[in-house]
């Protein structure tokens, strides 16, 4: 053999949190100092960027908060100030709601320890785990949890708060329409509890919300008959574009090349 | 008499490389210097008068300079002459990249200098941007391997940054050029399985698969340990990703296919994916050596997505069936479980069924679904993989290696010349190319 492997790096959730706390764990003495240095010259990286993040969640562009949440996450100095997790909080849930679980695991994974087991970090997650594991009534449960949390006055940011409530909100709306989705094309027919527990509302909502889509509903024997959920405009013709002519063009030339 | 004092020594320095009359004679100037171990103790040492060098170059008009000065900074054990990360990300996105050019091991030297610095501050997610910068800016394009990549992605996976390596890795490498980058055979094979993980760690499964793929096929008269490292890796990947393995290109070394099946993976792969039972035992008998070898993760996820494989070959012999029996087919006796997989396959596209009520699942073929952007973005797509491929022909075609070898194999057989070379046999007479594209 020519060469010696380097030693793989870890890949199960457990290995990861193992690694991750080996390492913050020995230096915490050196951060804790400049923790101290940072908290007596003012704000620090994290307070001063979360402004931009407030702006973007303002703006509903969730992937423009996970660019400025991953470059802060990657310049700022010190990892043990909690004010850390004003920028990895938003972080997880924008993943969250962009439907991408494993970024937000790693986001997660490189927190201090001391992090990692406040309580928020805890909630998000076990709401990180519910979602991916698609267990819809906890997914609900977990989220509301998390909303009473941050809603307690002794929450240690109130801008943080109202930013995590956003896009908690926002999350579980989107989770509800994509599942709603998933039901159109997954079912033929589905009790009423069935979809209680899918979509987490009561029946009233979801009789409202299915009628708009389709949906038939036979109040005999509390069955639902999804209608699939239509595509926009897919497979329709559509006029032919510049655009379209251009490529064509283009083709065409290449092929006579 | 020259002197000896660094400090002065750096003063020359100075002198000489703001009053050369080119960038080769700086370049010459400072690579020639000698005695090597003053050089680089005046290259970490202030000036005479004290003050910083660094305050008297501009990065963009002095990228040598600096570059030489940074990696000697980096060098030296004392803490208080290692720049900052401030400072080395600023060169990273400043230099001017034809004068880094111009010493590519000191390019090296400078992303190993980075790495090396964050891992002992214990804090490895401060190189990955200045290592982004020098890896995304040096090359001429980004189809280029140099020795910057296997330090930038080894760098993310150290910091538990996998997406951070996302941007390099959506470029594919075909181009190698050994003045550009002083790489090494063990480059390409790092590079590659590091970014292989990195895509794994994001469940990034057809990716990864390419890029392990790349690391176990490279050639070479022996195979690498972390060849078979990388077809561990590779064989779970596919077995998450499809349910089962793929044959590896013909020009894999044999070897490494000899080695892998005297290892516990072989039995997995071929235990895969309806003896649950045994993978089970595998995995219990073999624990201490899956963990050292980091792949308990992959084995685990292999392990709890065997029942769907089992389920997706029903699809292949029945209209419909029912929950109850589905489970039994698959062995999970939970129907809320059996309900949970059939969703889950459902919105991952793997099968195309439908539940109802009463417990029944009807199958169906998956109904195409793409619109006419996503087919023009295809076609567009294979048009520049063409032209990609017509030129990499093209200019391997013309190489020098490639003429000697073809004009020996017409001398000596018709159309074979090696069992590692058979990629070349196909050469018809009047010279078309291997890949069957006529002229």
């Amino acid at each position: 053999m020519v060469l010696a492997p380097p030693t793989p790096p870890p890949l199960s959730t457990t290995e990861i949190q193992d690694a991750a706390r080996g390492e913050n764990s020995s230096s915490q003495t050196a951060i804790a100092q400049e923790t101290q240095t940072s908290g007596n010259n003012g704000p620090d990286t994290y307070h001063l960027r979360f402004p931009f993040i407030v702006e973007a969640v303002s703006a509903s562009d969730y992937p423009k908060v996970i660019q400025i949440a991953e470059e802060v996450d990657l310049t700022a100095v010190g990892n043990n100030q909690t004010s850390r997790l004003l920028i990895i909080a938003p972080l997880v849930l924008a993943y969250l709601i962009l439907d991408q679980s494993p970024p937000a695991r790693y986001a997660l994974a490189r927190l201090s320890e001391s992090h990692a087991t406040h309580p928020l970090s805890k909630l998000l997650a076990t709401l990180l785990n519910v979602t991916t594991n698609r267990n819809h009534s906890k997914v609900y449960a977990t989220a509301a949890t998390l909303v009473e949390l941050i809603s307690q006055p002794g929450f240690f940011d109130q801008d943080l708060a109202m930013v995590l409530t956003k896009l908690t909100t926002v999350f579980i709306e989107r989770f509800r329409l994509r599942t709603f989705e998933l039901l159109s094309r997954a079912y033929n027919s589905l009790t009423m509890a069935q979809a209680e527990n899918y979509l987490g509302v009561p029946s009233e909502t979801i009789l409202a919300e299915a009628s708009k889509n389709g949906w038939e509903y036979d109040s005999t024997s509390q069955i639902l008959k999804p209608r699939a959920f239509s595509q926009k405009s897919n497979n329709t013709t559509n006029f032919s574009s510049l655009s379209t002519f251009a490529f064509v063009a283009d083709s065409v030339g290449r092929l006579e090349a | 008499m020259a002197p000896t004092d660094p400090t002065q020594v750096m003063d020359t320095i100075l002198q000489q490389v703001t009053t050369a009359d080119s960038l080769i004679a700086v370049a010459n100037f400072l690579k020639n210097m000698n005695p090597k171990d003053l050089r680089e103790a005046a290259l970490a040492s202030p000036l005479s008068t004290g003050q910083d060098p660094l305050l008297l170059l501009s990065i963009p008009q002095n990228t040598l300079t600096v570059l030489y000065i940074l990696t000697a900074r980096l060098a030296v054990n004392n803490g208080q002459a290692a720049p900052t990360f401030e400072t080395l990300e600023n060169f990273c996105r400043t230099f001017d990249p034809e004068q880094a050019r111009l010493s590519p091991d000191r390019v090296t030297l400078l992303a190993k200098g980075i790495q090396r610095l964050a891992v002992s501050t214990n804090n490895p997610r401060s190189a990955i941007l200045p290592l982004h910068f020098l890896v995304t800016r040096y090359a001429p394009d980004p189809s280029y391997l140099t020795t910057i990549h296997p330090i930038f992605t080894v760098t993310c996976l150290q910091a538990t940054h996998p997406s951070a390596a996302l941007p390099v890795l959506n470029n594919p490498i075909t181009s190698i050029d050994t003045n550009l980058s002083d790489l090494t055979y063990n480059d390409n094979l790092i590079y590659h399985y590091t970014g292989g993980v990195a895509l794994a760690m994001l469940k990034r499964w057809a990716e990864a698969e390419e890029f392990f793929e790349i690391c176990v096929s490279a050639p070479g008269a022996v195979p690498a340990a972390l060849q078979l490292e990388a077809l561990k890796k590779l064989k779970l990947v596919q077995l998450i990703a499809k349910g089962k393995t793929a044959p590896l290109p013909k020009y894999t070394n044999q070897l490494l296919l000899r080695h892998f099946k005297a290892t516990p993976y072989h039995q997995f792969v071929n235990a895969y994916p309806h003896n649950v039972e045994a993978l089970r035992e595998i995995l219990s008998k073999e624990r201490n050596l899956f963990q050292s070898e980091k792949n308990v993760g992959l084995l685990r996820q292999a392990l709890d997505r065997a029942p769907r494989w089992a389920l997706k070959k029903l699809t292949a012999t029945y209209l419909s069936l029912n929950l109850a029996d589905i489970g039994k087919a698959v062995r999970i006796s939970d129907e809320g479980e059996v309900r949970a997989l059939l969703l889950d396959m459902i919105e991952s596209g793997d099968i195309s069924a439908a539940i109802s009520a009463d417990g029944s699942v009807t199958f169906s073929d998956p109904p195409p679904q793409f619109t006419r952007a996503q087919v023009d973005e295809v076609l567009k797509n294979v048009q520049e993989q063409s032209e990609l491929l017509e030129y990499l022909e093209k200019e391997m075609a013309r190489s020098k290696d490639f003429l000697s070898k073809a004009i020996k194999g017409r001398d000596d057989t018709v159309g074979f010349i090696g069992a590692d070379e058979d990629v070349f046999s196909q050469i018809a007479p009047h010279g078309a190319g291997i890949w069957g594209i006529d002229d």
